[in-house]
């Protein structure tokens, strides 16, 4: 090959690399062409071009699993009449993703899938520049529960014995981040039980909080993790359920019949992980509209339904006024837990 | 007996699986996902890593029609996932930018054999043969000890773990300059870098100067894109391109590969013994090829009679690191199939792929879905068997590209190095980061500042202060928990060992020289 030629081949290839980069992870656009496009943007009622799904966690987290999944059933069911992409802006416990959405106002080519952090980190940071009822509400697809989890080996054999030791001396415990949703948790255990306090070691995620405990890495003794995240090493009989913060025991899948933490002294049954979608601020009614119904199928899809019970999920579609409600409950929920424990 | 038996049915599920993973659909999913791999990994930025989670939903598809079903689609990711290891290398080897994490450490070395010394060929084909080996050895203790590591891996905590990144520390310390006080500034410059950003621990934005760009942190691949690839660009036009290829070997061909078996040869204990602690890096939950690599060459020259040679173009240096960041990457899957937990930020992927296609990670896989777990563990022997054959025939034509003048192929790094950084996140930062440190870079090479012990502070910083401090939370502030298991006091004293060493090594020679040919001393 001759020089000239292999040069003009490799410029080819770098063009197409340039185009694979672009085309693959959506380019987002200049804030000219948002600008020229966002008069068009505030009329329509349908997205005109592909739609980023933003995700505040890594790739391979919770969230993001949850988010492929529904973006899955979209695709396979066309129930959107663009493309929709997973766009992932994990870091700041979700503060880098909100920011990034919020910055989209009026825009419906943008959606997030949300958790805890969403009223958890736009409470503790208040440097944010928004609240968590500034973004446009879409709905909320499934409440993940928590469960009090101990080792196989662990002598605990209902939530009272935790307690009961949680009383004696100071337990090592692991959850995921902090000030996050699983310290809210502890606090409100070691609050109502008057407990000592506990030894929180913030993990950076669901999987490597499960891990720990089973492990016993660090001394950590007991953890909140929701029953997907406990689940690989439930079966392999590493970690045990003691019992499920939920006003009923579960009644299918690989749970079920196990006991409520309630019946055994620890009277906790209504804080649960939204796994809801919101959008940017200042959407219309139309649009708006048009979200909420992509994911009301989502929620009715066969797939969707197999997907909450092998993850132990509680279905619970919510929008409108009903999840505007909920937004507002667990944004006064957090605050007063942030207030309490001197967190802002 | 007992052991016999299960050594033979080990071997019957396995054939089974070859059985799986060779029908011609599989065969060319996984060949089109090594192809696929290979072309994300050149690619700087975007890494195997999201060149797995872009491609999650059309797996869906395949899970759903291939022949297979979910093996079909694991089989197809995997694949990509192997050519994104075997790719990366061939940026970092070729335009001195690293094209995934886990080639940071090949530009220590590899850049240099190939422009320097002369040798891209053999760069090239040193870095696929150890990727190959370190590969096989891997599979091969996964297919056999999968689970029985699985349980062994739980039990390394942040105390150990901790050990384990002062062991990387600790033979790394030093790399690439004569003056050691220069390498520890640059480590603390690493780690302050690492410290931006949010911390998980405490919830606490720091050194972010109030700009929500930066809470994110900064992150190692744009840095070590302009430390390196800008850098050496600036530097090479002040000195005009410098005449390197002139030095270039005229022709590539076997001569090189014989060349590179003949090393390998010389080399082949650290190429194993590195790959297996790759492997056992790998199977550690939550770490994965990237910090793998680094602790593969931090070893490998730390026991290295070259040593002096390392950052100058040694072929250990590529070897090494390469086998490692291979082997862990296939270790990283244990933890998934075995435990239900991801092993690395790509396994996390390919798991959440498993939720997807309606399969639970985790051990039942072996009892549910046999031929998921021995399908996946064959392609695992056959896409890196693709992909090697694929990169070492691609090796002329790369080697070519070196031939190109200076002057026609920088602009394209240039633009690469952008491109690549701002696809990381699609952000601009990022790409105001690669461009600053460029320059950085350039004044560092000025002043003879060594550029390796602040690539390593940058990628394990986070992680050793993260497992320092847990370790810390949980024993209510005391130290004695880093010598609280055996494990753990194991692992500490053999860092402290290791730290020490090269002070003792180095009193010991200057003791033994005379003075007076040593009037620097």
């Amino acid at each position: 090959m001759t020089r000239r030629r292999f040069v003009s081949l490799l410029g080819a290839g770098m063009l197409v690399a340039t185009a694979c980069g672009g085309g693959a992870t959506t380019a987002s656009p200049t804030p000219a062409a948002s600008t020229a496009a966002s008069a068009s943007v505030e009329t329509m009622t349908q997205p005109t071009r592909p739609i980023e799904f933003v995700i505040s966690t890594a790739v391979g987290g919770g969230s993001d699993i949850y988010a492929r999944a529904m973006q899955a059933i979209i695709e396979e069911q066309k129930l959107s009449p663009q493309p929709v992409q997973p766009v992932n802006k994990e870091g700041g416990s979700g503060a880098v993703a909100f920011t990034y959405v919020f910055e989209k106002k009026g825009d419906m080519h943008y959606i997030m899938i949300t958790l805890n952090s969403f009223f958890t980190t736009i409470v503790t940071q208040p440097a944010l520049p928004y609240k968590a009822t500034d973004f446009t509400p879409v709905a909320n697809l499934a409440l993940d529960p928590f469960f009090l989890w101990v080792n196989e080996d662990s002598p605990w054999k209902t939530a009272g014995d935790v307690i009961k030791a949680a009383q004696g001396k100071e337990l090592v415990v692991a959850g995921t981040g902090s000030k996050q949703e699983d310290e809210v948790m502890f606090l409100r255990i070691a609050d109502l039980a008057k407990t000592k306090p506990f030894r929180y070691v913030p993990q950076s995620g669901g999987g490597a909080v499960a891990t720990a405990l089973a492990g016993h890495q660090g001394g950590v003794e007991v953890t909140v993790n929701n029953p997907s995240e406990g689940l690989g090493l439930y079966q392999q009989k590493k970690l045990r359920p003691l019992c499920a913060f939920t006003p009923a025991s579960p009644t299918t899948g690989v749970y079920s019949g196990l006991a409520t933490c309630k019946s055994q002294g620890l009277a906790i049954d209504d804080y649960y992980i939204m796994r809801a979608v919101m959008a940017p601020p200042g959407l219309t009614p139309a649009q708006q509209a048009f979200w909420v119904d992509v994911f009301k199928k989502v929620f009715e899809s066969a797939k969707w339904k197999t997907f909450m019970d092998t993850n132990a999920l509680v279905p619970d579609f919510r929008s409108g006024i009903d999840f505007r409600t909920f937004i507002n409950n667990y944004q006064k929920l957090h605050q007063d837990i942030a207030t309490k424990n001197k967190w802002v | 007996m007992d052991i016999l038996n299960g050594f033979t049915s080990t071997l019957g599920s396995l054939a089974g699986g070859f059985g799986t993973a060779l029908h011609p659909i599989n065969l060319l999913l996984l060949t089109i996902g090594c192809f696929l791999g290979l072309v994300i990994g050149v690619l700087p930025g975007l890494g195997g890593t999201s060149g797995v989670a872009i491609l999650l939903p059309i797996t869906v598809f395949i899970a759903n029609t291939g022949p297979g079903g979910s093996t079909s689609a694991v089989i197809f990711l995997c694949g990509i996932y192997w050519g994104a290891l075997f790719g990366g290398v061939i940026t970092s080897i070729l335009f001195n930018i690293p094209g995934e994490p886990w080639s940071v450490v090949l530009l220590f070395d590899g850049f240099p054999l190939a422009k320097k010394l002369g040798k891209p060929a053999l760069a090239l084909s040193s870095s696929f043969f150890a990727s190959f080996i370190g590969a096989f050895i891997a599979t091969v203790l996964f297919t056999f000890f999968a689970r029985a590591l699985a349980d062994v891996a739980l039990a390394f905590g942040p105390a150990e773990l901790f050990a384990v990144f002062i062991m990387s520390f600790a033979t790394l310390i030093g790399l690439g300059s004569e003056s050691p006080a220069k390498s520890v500034m640059m480590i603390g410059f690493g780690l302050l870098l690492a410290a931006v950003g949010f911390d998980t621990l405490t919830g606490a934005p720091r050194l972010t100067f109030g700009r929500i760009e930066i809470l994110s942190g900064i992150g190692f691949v744009p840095v070590t894109i302009g430390l390196f690839g800008m850098g050496e660009i600036l530097a090479s036009a002040e000195e005009q391109g410098i005449g390197f290829v002139e030095r270039l070997s005229a022709k590539v061909g076997l001569k090189d590969i014989l060349e590179t078996l003949r090393e390998l040869r010389k080399r082949i204990w650290t190429v194993v013994i590195t790959a297996v602690i790759g492997f056992w890096f790998g199977v550690l939950p939550g770490h994965g090829a990237t910090a793998g690599s680094f602790l593969g060459y931090g070893l490998a020259r730390q026991y290295s009679k070259n040593k002096a040679n390392f950052g100058k173009g040694e072929i250990t240096g590529i070897m090494a690191p390469q086998a490692a960041a291979d082997a862990s990457a296939v270790g990283s899957l244990v933890p998934m199939v075995a435990l239900g937990v991801p092993g690395s930020p790509t396994s996390a992927v390919i798991m959440a792929g498993l939720f997807i296609w309606g399969l639970q990670p985790g051990p039942l896989l072996f009892i549910d879905h046999p031929d998921f777990v021995w399908g996946l563990t064959a392609s695992i022997y056959l896409g890196h068997l693709i992909t090697f054959t694929m990169c070492l025939l691609a090796v002329p034509l790369l080697a070519k590209i070196m031939h190109i003048p200076y002057a026609i192929i920088t602009p394209f790094i240039v633009i690469i190095s952008i491109i690549g950084s701002y696809s990381l996140n699609n952000s601009m930062f990022d790409v105001f980061i690669t461009i600053t440190f460029g320059f950085v870079g350039y004044w560092l090479r000025k002043m003879k500042y060594p550029l390796a012990p602040l690539v390593v502070a940058i990628v394990l910083g986070d992680s050793t202060e993260r497992e320092l401090r847990k370790a810390l939370i949980a024993s209510g502030g005391s130290p004695l928990i880093f010598v609280g298991s055996p494990l753990a006091a194991t692992l500490m004293i053999l860092a402290i060992i290791l730290l020490l060493l090269p002070v003792i090594r180095n009193v010991r020679e200057r003791r033994a020289r005379p003075v007076s040919v040593d009037p620097a001393a």
